[in-house]
């Protein structure tokens, strides 16, 4: 009786652990996925594809939020009335600067993205030619805007490194070393041309033209005259952009004026933070809201009083009390940040023009005097002056018509090596010595993980 | 033929003689008890007793053991030897040591329970006037912590059993109810994400606490591990009452209550407003005689005669006398084979916070049949209906400085002064209302294979649906347009489990063994629909508005799992119980994606040993325990081991960024617990104590990582931290009197408790969580602690505030900050330091239980000693109130600096603006010890053959008194912050608690 017991007993602890068994191999019952939102697994057609660049072009809107008004506040265009929350960012010291906000984080955040479509099967998904070329076309020039952005900023010329050039969808685990400034310009120009070859075929977010006038910019900040003259005047003469007759036009239209090639679009509803709300609310004409306002001894405040009916000045600008506010290109946080404009590619031409003939051409006085003239300037150029006078020209003229914007009069500054104005506001520091100071800093973090130097 | 009749005549004498019937009456002090169960151990036969405490058991044979048992009476085993009638006495049994204790698929006596679990009578909540039942556990089982949300009706309760066991999962424990896993939270929320808003309904409240026959509280790991992966944080098994054999008993509770805050923030009024602010305007160097042009104080087209004529207290536009309605009745009864247990309750409540109204609906049925000797069938089941109107706190009440005691709550046309600082309208034109219905039921069979061995297959279900509409009037925004909200969620979550269990006695063995197999599963729905901008003021949902967003949500997750355990005892004297359960879950990543979670307990009853015989005199029962085990959190969230990606638009395309990366390792917090304990009983159970020491370590901790940037996201949450809680408990009761008209037990409950993080993975010492505030988990530290810069008091000299250099301890007035390090916020960020404890030291109680004749008295004052708070708006606000002028100050700022060598902790009033930052000046000790339960009730006699069976009349006061060191700008010590043990310190508006006093009527048929 008791044998028999054990028995059913042990039958019935062996069916039992058969079952437990069974249920335990029922893994399916325990692959619960997620019915919402993308997982990698379902990144497989065009459509997924172009929300990547989408999620990519959202972060440029972070990326450079601050690029102005770090910028502009380096060169001392204008100063900061209050609020010591500003003082790290423009302070120099022998060892770089803190990056502005995460700017090489949201970079990174950018390549995961765009990385992960080129490196993407493409070509073997549904969809048609000019589908697929203009999912590519985004991812390229996203990459190479984001390089060209990192490089500027965080290029050390006391190490002679930049920042890690990473192309492939990198996991938890991987581990990068710093590329040379050299080997990441080679890739940013590598991708705004793949961009183009792209885009040529269909526009994407970015259109063709957009694509073309940041290779002109890469190359002119590249040193390479020649490809910069080329897509500059390729852009001019395509005729699809025209000047605004109004400077203020420019900025409050934003994406869509005539004038304007490439923008970063803002709309608060999908990001409140951006370029737009930083400087509007650093810039405003507000003695109590505002932060900046002109430095009257600075390089603008001098071109101001040299030309004061100068619309740049006189419509983008806001005096009340004795104070000048450079208020006027972000006249509330709901506007576009403009990249590239037609007046940048003007002013970009004469130059690269110039610089690859070693002399002036009618057309380069002409190209100037187009940006001149719509400002109603009162130093039009006459006659055709002399190589080192054009490009002064050029230089206080790029000075006048893109500060506050993109980062140019800090990046032009230096790639002229001119001297820039001192941390006292007023007298100069040589380039020699800004040059080692101005530049950002790698997250200690990234250097840690990474064990960077 | 003849031979055949006497065969068969000698084949029926012979069953006679070895299988009789015998017939019985129970007693107990000479009176009939119906319903007693009674059982032949040997055959498994059972019948009844009658209303007359008779019964009749066939097939009995000479050696069989029968059991003869019944609640709240001493089991008793009578072995049979040829008597043909039986008259067993009853004792009612001597408190605990007969007590079935729950442990989770499956009981035991108290006597034999080798792992830790407190049990607390239902008795503890009937009747309560407290938002849900589980926040009547405060003080009543030790190692327990309870905060009470808050006064709002329908609040959620935070609980920790031994301590927080998580950094950023959560840390609350599993509640069972009659075996079924419940869903808990919010009906909205089902996150512990911390929002603004403190509207959400708390689950838990839509059970009746009057339903509750018990609740047991599984505390160490030999008792958890039976929940695996779900475990680790503790275990609330909550028994409902089922139906007895007998007479049909009817019960009724008619109760009212008037509730109040348990206290109101002490703001300035509007003469002393004045002399402060004036005071500051001055110092911060204006112009005295431009006070009232040109401080901001006149606002909203006020004049300056009606701000003195304006005396307002701003929270009395928001709190007011609370009442409450509530009825309940039940009905329980039954037959030897069908029990019953049917009730309903009624709650009707308007809280202390104005607009805030409550109804609540419950019906449950609990039934249970015996189809034959093998099979029986059983049911539980509550439906039951919330309804509620939360207000909000941050806009309502937390809005009760934002406006000046010189302003009035309303302008002479009758609009609302200064409306969007204007708690009353916060709280008018912000509507809520939620409707949830939950239905939670189980069905079972049990089908007895054989003797002892047992079969039992049951089907639980939540089905919870919540609707919710809100609406928020354009005067609250100031865009001007209104705003509304509806949303449907649902959340349906199933359990099945088969289980086999199988009872043995071999000699002096004993055996109870359990194995079983269990899948449940749990989804969510949710459709949200916003609508922004109406026609008219008139039109409240989003079908009107101008602008639709709808959203929508949905996820699950699954768990299988395979348990057992088995639990031996010898003699009743040497007690072993062992446990194992293996977990799956969705939740896991997939290499990682079961985990077993085993323990083993020993108990030694030594007052069974004849050794112990000399010292029975004094104690009567003793009991060493040990136990070790490890258990898990599996709350971990869903989908944290796939790659995410969440929306990122650009310029309206659809955009994606990637926002999670799967760790394949990641898995369940696993806890692996130490437990030590005694148990005795002195004096035939005149004073007993229950002492039990621990030690627990959780590991892989689950903590966010940082991750390169190259990886796409900045972090990943891994498990990779260890945390230990370790703590002792006392149970210290006693009966000072145990007579016909006079009984009197009271009872201790302490409970000591230590959190400490003791490994971060590779993250450095510290890790400083993002979001609101500085909330930090560091090395060495408790979890969830502040990470904030030192305050040095106040300079006798200048009346500044003076703030430590953590690198040489010296200390800088605000403008010597200002000038060595350009701001404040600069030297701050250099010297933070690690600083506060969250949680309390010491909890307990002290309960009381008094019987005279026809009065009795109990009482239960709890208490919480050690934990520290950091900040509240107010007292930030009552700081720098007067750098906006648009600030209520509290009364303590009258005590400021004024001049040279004036010694306070309060500086100089200034127009300076405001620091956000926490620091330590804001922290403060909380301590207190509350009334939380006074009941007094009278019981009338009632005349022999009256229908009525009895008549009570009782009053019960709840939170009613409070001694607390707590500083003047917290509403109440017991402070609930929503979330997980991150942000316990700090909340920026407290919500006040409630007292209340209610007067009932229950009446017995």
């Amino acid at each position: 009786m008791e044998n028999i017991k054990k028995f059913k007993m042990r039958r019935l602890f062996v069916s039992l652990l058969t079952l437990s068994l069974v249920f335990t191999s029922c893994e399916d019952f325990l692959e619960e996925y997620s019915t919402i939102g993308l997982s990698a697994d379902k990144l497989t057609d065009i459509n997924a594809m172009n929300s990547l660049n989408a999620g990519a072009y959202s972060n440029l809107r972070n990326m450079t939020a601050y690029e102005h008004m770090q910028s502009t506040t380096l060169v001392r265009d204008v100063l900061i009335r209050r609020s010591a929350n500003w003082q790290p960012w423009f302070t120099w010291t022998d060892a770089g600067m803190p990056q502005m906000f995460n700017r090489y984080t949201v970079a990174y955040n950018a390549f995961n993205k765009v990385n992960l479509v080129l490196n993407a099967d493409i070509d073997n998904m549904y969809g048609t030619a000019a589908e697929k070329a203009s999912a590519k076309g985004d991812a390229y020039f996203i990459r190479a805007f984001c390089y060209f952005h990192l490089n500027n900023w965080f290029s050390n010329p006391t190490t002679g490194k930049s920042v890690p050039l990473v192309t492939t969808v990198m996991g938890t685990t991987d581990r990068v070393t710093q590329a040379s400034p050299v080997e990441i310009m080679a890739q940013v120009e590598a991708d705004i041309e793949a961009a183009r070859t792209n885009l040529a075929i269909s526009g994407g977010i970015t259109s063709y033209s957009a694509a073309t006038a940041m290779a002109a910019k890469i190359y002119f900040y590249h040193g390479k005259y020649d490809l910069a003259y080329d897509r500059a005047n390729e852009v001019i003469t395509s005729g699809g952009f025209a000047l605004e007759q109004n400077v203020s036009d420019i900025y409050t239209k934003g994406n869509a004026s005539a004038e304007v090639i490439f923008s970063i679009i803002t709309n608060r509803s999908e990001d409140t933070f951006g370029s737009a709300s930083i400087g509007f609310n650093n810039y405003q004409a507000d003695d109590v809201n505002g932060i900046t306002s002109l430095n009257p001894n600075g390089v603008l405040g001098k071109l101001r009083a040299a030309d004061p009916s100068d619309k740049r000045f006189t419509d983008l600008m806001t005096e009340k009390d004795g104070v000048v506010y450079t208020d006027g290109k972000y006249p509330n946080n709901n506007v576009d940040y403009i990249g590239i404009r037609l007046a940048e590619m003007y002013l970009t031409r004469a130059e690269s023009n110039i610089m690859v003939n070693n002399t002036v051409a009618a057309q380069d006085v002409s190209d100037v005097n187009a940006v001149k003239n719509r400002a109603g300037a009162s130093d039009v150029v006459s006659g055709t002056p002399g190589k080192s006078a054009m490009l002064e020209i050029i230089f206080n003229e790029r000075s006048k018509e893109l500060y506050n914007e993109t980062g140019d009069r800090f990046f032009n500054s230096r790639r002229l090596q001119k001297s820039i104005v001192n941390e006292s506001g007023n007298g100069f520091i040589s380039f020699s010595d800004y040059s080692l100071k101005l530049y950002n800093l790698i997250p200690q973090s990234e250097i840690d993980i990474h064990n960077l130097n | 033929m003849k031979n055949y009749l006497i065969v068969f005549l000698t084949f029926l004498f012979t069953l006679q003689a070895f299988s009789q019937q015998v017939k019985g009456t129970i007693t107990s002090d000479g009176d009939p008890i119906p319903g007693v169960n009674i059982i032949n151990t040997e055959t498994g036969n059972g019948t009844l007793t009658d209303f007359d405490g008779n019964f009749i058991i066939e097939k009995v044979s000479d050696g069989d053991e029968i059991e003869f048992s019944y609640v709240g009476f001493a089991t008793k085993m009578v072995v049979y030897s040829g008597q043909t009638e039986l008259f067993i006495e009853l004792e009612e049994s001597s408190e605990n040591l007969e007590e079935v204790i729950v442990t989770g698929y499956g009981s035991v006596i108290a006597k034999n329970l080798s792992s830790s679990i407190v049990r607390v009578d239902g008795e503890s909540v009937k009747n309560t006037a407290l938002g849900s039942f589980e926040q009547a556990l405060q003080g009543r089982a030790a190692g327990v912590q309870v905060v009470t949300g808050s006064g709002m009706s329908g609040a959620q309760t935070k609980i920790r059993i031994r301590g927080a066991n998580s950094a950023v999962a959560s840390s609350e424990p599993l509640f069972v109810i009659d075996g079924i896993i419940m869903e808990d939270g919010g009906y909205l929320d089902r996150s512990n994400n911390v929002g603004f808003m403190d509207i959400d309904t708390n689950m838990l409240s839509s059970i009746n606490p009057n339903d509750i026959q018990s609740m047991e509280i599984l505390k160490d790991a030999a008792a958890t591990a039976i929940y695996g992966a779900r475990g680790s944080n503790g275990v609330i098994l909550i028994t409902t009452k089922q139906g007895q054999a007998g007479a049909t008993k009817i019960e009724a509770t008619f109760d009212i209550g008037l509730s109040e805050t348990t206290r109101k923030l002490d703001f300035v009024n509007a003469e002393e407003f004045l002399t402060l602010a004036q005071e500051a305007w001055y110092n911060g160097g204006n112009d005295p005689t431009k006070f009232w042009d040109a401080s901001g104080v006149l606002v909203d087209g006020l004049t300056k005669g009606q701000a003195l004529a304006t005396d307002t207290d701003w929270q009395d536009a928001t709190l007011k006398t609370g009442v409450a309605y509530r009825a309940n009745i039940s009905a329980s009864g039954g037959d030897e084979k069908t029990k019953f247990f049917v009730s309903g309750n009624f709650l009707d409540e308007e809280s202390i916070f104005v607009g805030n109204e409550y109804l609540r609906l419950n019906a449950r049925t609990n039934l249970t049949h015996k189809i034959n000797d093998k099979v029986s069938i059983g049911s539980n089941m509550n439906f039951s209906y919330v309804n509620n109107s939360p207000v909000p706190v941050q806009n309502g009440v937390g809005k009760s400085n934002t406006n000046l005691p010189i302003h009035p709550v309303y302008k002479e046309d009758g609009t609302y002064f200064n409306v969007l600082r204007n708690a009353r309208a916060g709280v008018d034109l912000f509507t809520t209302n939620t409707k949830n219905r939950s239905f939670i039921a189980s069905w079972y069979i049990r089908y007895q294979i054989a003797k002892g061995f047992e079969f039992r297959t049951e089907y639980g279900l939540n089905s919870i649906s919540t609707n919710l509409k809100a609406y928020s009037d354009g005067r609250l925004r100031e865009s001007g347009e209104g705003q509304a909200t509806t949303s449907a969620s649902l959340r349906n979550s199933w359990n099945w489990k088969n289980l086999l269990n199988y009872r043995k006695r071999i000699g002096n063995h004993n055996f109870d063994i359990l194995a079983g197999v269990e899948a449940s599963k749990s989804k969510f729905h949710l459709n949200n629909m916003k609508g922004v901008g109406f026609s008219s003021s008139t039109l409240r949902t989003p079908a009107d508005a101008a602008v639709l967003t709808p959203t929508f949500n949905e996820s699950a997750y699954t768990f299988l799992s395979v348990l057992s355990r088995v639990n031996y005892d010898y003699k009743g004297k040497y007690l072993i119980s062992l446990t194992a359960r293996r977990d799956g879950s969705s939740r896991f990543g997939k290499d990682r994606k079961w985990g077993t979670f085993p323990a083993a307990s020993l108990g030694y009853n030594i007052s069974e040993e004849d050794f112990f015989e000399p010292l029975k005199n004094v104690f009567n029962f003793f009991k060493i325990k040990a136990s070790y085990g490890i258990s898990g959190n599996a709350e971990i969230g869903n989908y944290l081991n796939e790659s995410r990606y969440t929306q990122r638009n650009y310029n309206l395309q659809n955009g994606i960024t990637l926002s999670n990366i799967p760790d394949d390792e990641l898995g369940w917090e696993s806890a692996a617990q130490t437990n030590f304990a005694v148990s005795m009983e002195l004096f035939d159970g005149k004073i007993r104590a229950d002492i039990d020491y621990y030690e627990k370590v959780t590991s892989d901790l689950l903590l966010p990582f940082p991750v390169s940037a190259i990886t796409g996201v900045n972090n990943v949450t891994a498990n990779i931290g260890e945390l230990q809680n370790n703590g002792f408990e006392v149970i210290l009761g006693a009966t000072l009197a145990d007579k016909d008209d006079l009984s009197w037990d009271v009872e201790l409950q302490l409970a000591r408790n230590t959190n400490e993080v003791t490994d971060l993975g590779d993250n450095p010492d510290g890790i400083n969580i993002p979001g609101f505030g500085n909330t930090a988990i560091y090395r060495g530290r408790p979890v969830g602690i502040q990470n904030m810069p030192v305050w040095g008091g106040i300079d006798p000299a200048t009346g500044e505030d003076l703030w430590v250099q953590q690198s040489d301890g010296m200390l800088f007035t605000t403008s010597q900050v200002e000038g060595q390090f350009n701001s404040l916020n600069a030297f701050f960020s250099n010297n933070n330091v690690p600083f506060g404890n969250p949680y309390p030291d010491y909890t307990g109680g002290f309960s009381t239980d008094l019987r005279y004749k026809n009065w009795s008295v109990s009482a239960l004052l709890s208490f919480a000693v050690g934990q520290n708070y950091v900040a509240s708006g107010e007292i930030i606000n009552s700081k720098y109130f007067a750098s906006s002028m648009n600030l209520t100050p509290l009364r303590h700022m009258l005590g400021r600096w004024r001049s040279p060598g004036d010694v306070t902790n309060i500086g100089q009033l200034t127009t300076d603006p405001t620091i956000w930052s926490r620091t330590t000046q804001y922290v403060s000790d909380v301590d207190y010890l509350r009334l939380r339960d006074f009941t007094f009730t009278y019981s009338f006699d009632i005349p022999e053959g009256s229908p009525i069976k009895g008549l009570d009349l009782y009053t019960k006061l709840t939170n009613f008194l409070t001694w607390t060191n707590a500083q003047p700008w917290m509403y109440d010590p017991e402070n609930h912050v929503r979330g997980g043990n991150t942000s316990l310190m700090d909340k920026w508006k407290q919500v006040p608690q409630a007292k209340t006093v209610n007067i009932g009527l229950n009446l017995k048929f």
